[in-house]
């Protein structure tokens, strides 16, 4: 018999849920309870029905992955070898019992993701500055592989054009392996969260060659997201040397010409990159105000070594066009959970009294998730969305908002709400931000010329 | 006390042949005088010399390295030749609107990239619209002289149509003043100096100007472009 293994082996029955913290009123709907074991074989269906509450689930795709504890931040992996008790409330939202506790995580990222991005061969790229020109190679075997989950895998053979396109991708780090059958490859580490992740461009080279990817860190992003406010982000573009080989006096371009870039600017930095090392390169970009709700900007880089060697990459910079102040104030101690945004990203939030700032993104819908396993945080809170946060002066109704410990029971709240709420001891509180507005985005600011 | 022999003008221009210099002068930055009189009088004295000439036929101004909103600095239209004269190759591309953009460009690269954006290029320029340019460098434009005007006078505030207009001015112009010319302009944005400035009459727009901490615009600069909308 085939051996298999799973990590979510479960007996079917029934855990009632009256408020949020997972003990109460058992005439509530039903949720999963799910236990992480290892190494178990699966015989039976993976179909889990009520009139067998001891069937085996075999449901390795539906809870692997990155997850994270919402009072702490923490993130864990889970997978064959994750061994702990799992209740499944939703689709991304888990409980976990510890030291008579109860732990909420909700999923980092999603599992719908698409990754994109091109391959290019070491005779293919000319001499255009664009890179979106660039000559590309085919038949190519290229590998999605997750860092640490064997079993989280995508593969693609490429046709000619060096494209590639994988979906349904979960979050993570992944690392991307390309080959083909005349000895050229690219290997190096990729992060994918978001919806849609587009790579840039990788070049196959030979055993003894020598291979970059780019990459960026900011200094001064809102939460990781930019802003078409005329605001000036400062940053690092990180050229890594990833090949096996060290590359001789290096010198880069940067060029955009994105009608929506105010100004791009970058300190020239020369040298020598030794394999496995990286440079960095300090370098400013302001985006200008948008017309649109969001607009992804792309800078191409290109690399010449001391040969007249070339490499070529283009980093991506999404911009959202407005700003939006989630407000949260707590009345005795600090509030913790996260802001999830569409592609679950995620913004935490571990604060008594701030403002957080998210990007308005058109008919779509954010949540809310706050979690507090400890008696010593139980609180009356407050979030305004985009409007102040209220004051605590007559509040005592403990229950106000509840039940709202899942997705299908979280309130609503649309912009220039705010509410006040209780957080208990055990609680999991869920609010959806709700941005169906009928805002006419296109009349607040003017159009941007197409290109510079 | 002794006269100077000897005298100095940051700036001078001379309108007619009458003007006899019977010192040496120098002028430290830009002569002004028609083509004509500089070629026979000035290009080769040795009374007046200077560093810099321009021909005071044509009206001149100084663009920025990067994105300038800018106007016609005359009443006179551009045609396709004048615009080739005007926006010589340091500036990558011209833009106007018109429910949607026209660009021009004398760079082969940028004329490429007009088309593969299907975008018409622009074939006259008229008093009153609004230009776009991306100059590669700080530099100095050159039209063809002409008279003043102001956008005020030209009948085109009062007759626009619904959306976005791009208009442009050569005598500055408050804001106030346009928009007693047509209530239906509801906001107006300027770019200045690597900045926005920007206004509306309506709540809701003036809400996310004074959230991104826009300046405040109330008068429109000479020479240039600025946007607004109709509702």
């Amino acid at each position: 018999m085939k051996k298999r293994y799973i990590f979510i082996i479960a007996a079917m029955f029934f855990v009632f849920t009256g408020c949020d913290s997972g003990d109460g009123d058992p005439t509530e709907e039903s949720i999963v309870k799910v236990t992480a074991n290892e190494e178990e074989e699966i015989t039976t269906s993976p179909t889990v029905t009520e009139e067998d509450p001891v069937a085996v689930v075999q449901s390795s795709d539906v809870l692997r992955g990155e997850w994270m504890y919402v009072h702490s931040g923490e993130i864990v992996y889970i997978d064959e070898n994750f061994d702990a008790d799992i209740t499944q409330i939703d689709d991304r939202l888990i409980s976990v019992e510890k030291d008579s506790k109860t732990y909420h995580m909700i999923r980092r990222g999603i599992d719908t993701t698409s990754v994109s991005g091109s391959l290019y061969e070491e005779s293919s790229i000319t001499a255009s500055p664009s890179l979106r020109a660039q000559n590309r190679i085919g038949n190519i075997n290229v590998i999605l592989q997750h860092i640490t989950d064997e079993n989280n895998k995508k593969e693609e053979d490429l046709d000619a054009t060096g494209d590639f396109d994988f979906s349904n991708v979960k979050s993570g780090t992944y690392t991307l392996k390309a080959t083909t059958d005349t000895n050229l490859s690219v290997e190096t580490e990729v992060d994918v969260y978001g919806e849609e992740v587009s790579l840039g461009s990788f070049k196959l080279v030979g055993d003894d060659g020598y291979n970059f990817k780019t990459e960026f860190i900011i200094d001064n992003s809102d939460n990781g997201y930019f802003y078409g406010t005329m605001k000036t982000y400062t940053g690092k573009l990180v050229v890594n040397n990833i090949g096996s080989k060290k590359g001789t006096g290096l010198n880069y371009t940067f060029k955009t010409d994105d009608g929506f870039v105010a100004d791009f600017s970058n300190e020239i930095v020369l040298g020598t990159v030794e394999a496995g090392s990286s440079i960095e390169i300090p370098f400013s970009i302001t985006f200008n105000i948008l017309n649109v709700t969001t607009h992804t900007v792309p800078v191409d880089v290109i690399i010449r070594d001391a040969n007249a060697n070339e490499w070529s990459d283009t980093v991506f910079f999404h911009v959202f066009q407005t700003p939006l102040d989630i407000n949260i104030a707590t009345k005795e101690s600090n509030i913790k959970g996260y802001i999830i945004i569409p592609g679950h990203d995620l913004v935490q939030i571990d604060t008594s009294n701030a403002s957080v700032k998210i990007p308005y993104r058109e008919g779509k819908q954010y949540y809310i998730v706050l979690s507090n396993p400890n008696i010593d945080n139980e609180t009356p809170y407050s979030i305004g969305v985009d409007v102040p946060s209220l004051n605590f002066d007559t509040f005592q109704d403990t229950s106000a908002h509840e039940p709202n410990g899942k997705e299908s029971d979280a309130k609503t709240l649309m912009l220039g709400d705010s509410i006040i709420s209780y957080l208990h001891e055990g609680d999991i509180d869920y609010f959806i931000v709700d941005m169906s507005s009928d805002a006419d985005v296109g009349s607040f600011s003017p159009p941007q010329i197409p290109f510079r | 006390m002794q006269a100077s022999s000897y005298s100095r003008f940051a700036n001078l221009e001379i309108l007619n042949e009458d003007i006899i210099f019977n010192q040496t002068t120098h002028v430290v930055d830009t002569l002004y005088t028609s083509g004509t009189l500089y070629n026979e009088m000035y290009k080769n004295s040795d009374t007046l010399t200077h560093v810099n000439y321009l021909n005071s036929d044509y009206n001149y101004f100084v663009v920025t390295e990067g994105i300038n909103f800018i106007a016609l600095p005359n009443a006179n239209n551009l045609n396709i030749s004048t615009i080739a004269t005007a926006f010589n190759s340091n500036v990558s591309t011209v833009w106007t609107y018109d429910n949607g953009w026209s660009g021009y460009s004398n760079l082969p690269d940028r004329q490429e990239k007009l088309n593969e954006y299907n975008l018409s290029t622009i074939s006259d320029i008229s008093v009153g619209e609004g230009i776009i340019i991306y100059s590669l460098t700080e530099q100095t434009l050159k039209f063809p002289k002409g008279d003043s005007y102001s956008i005020k006078d030209l009948s085109i505030v009062e007759n626009l149509s619904i959306g976005w207009h791009l208009l442009g001015t050569n005598r500055s112009v408050s804001v106030a003043d346009i928009q007693a010319l047509n209530s239906n302009i509801v906001s107006f944005w300027a770019y200045n100096a690597a900045e926005w400035l920007a206004t509306a009459d309506e709540g809701e727009f003036l809400h996310s100007i004074e959230k991104r901490e826009i300046s405040i615009l109330e008068t429109i600069p000479s020479n240039s472009a600025f946007w607004v909308y109709v509702k």
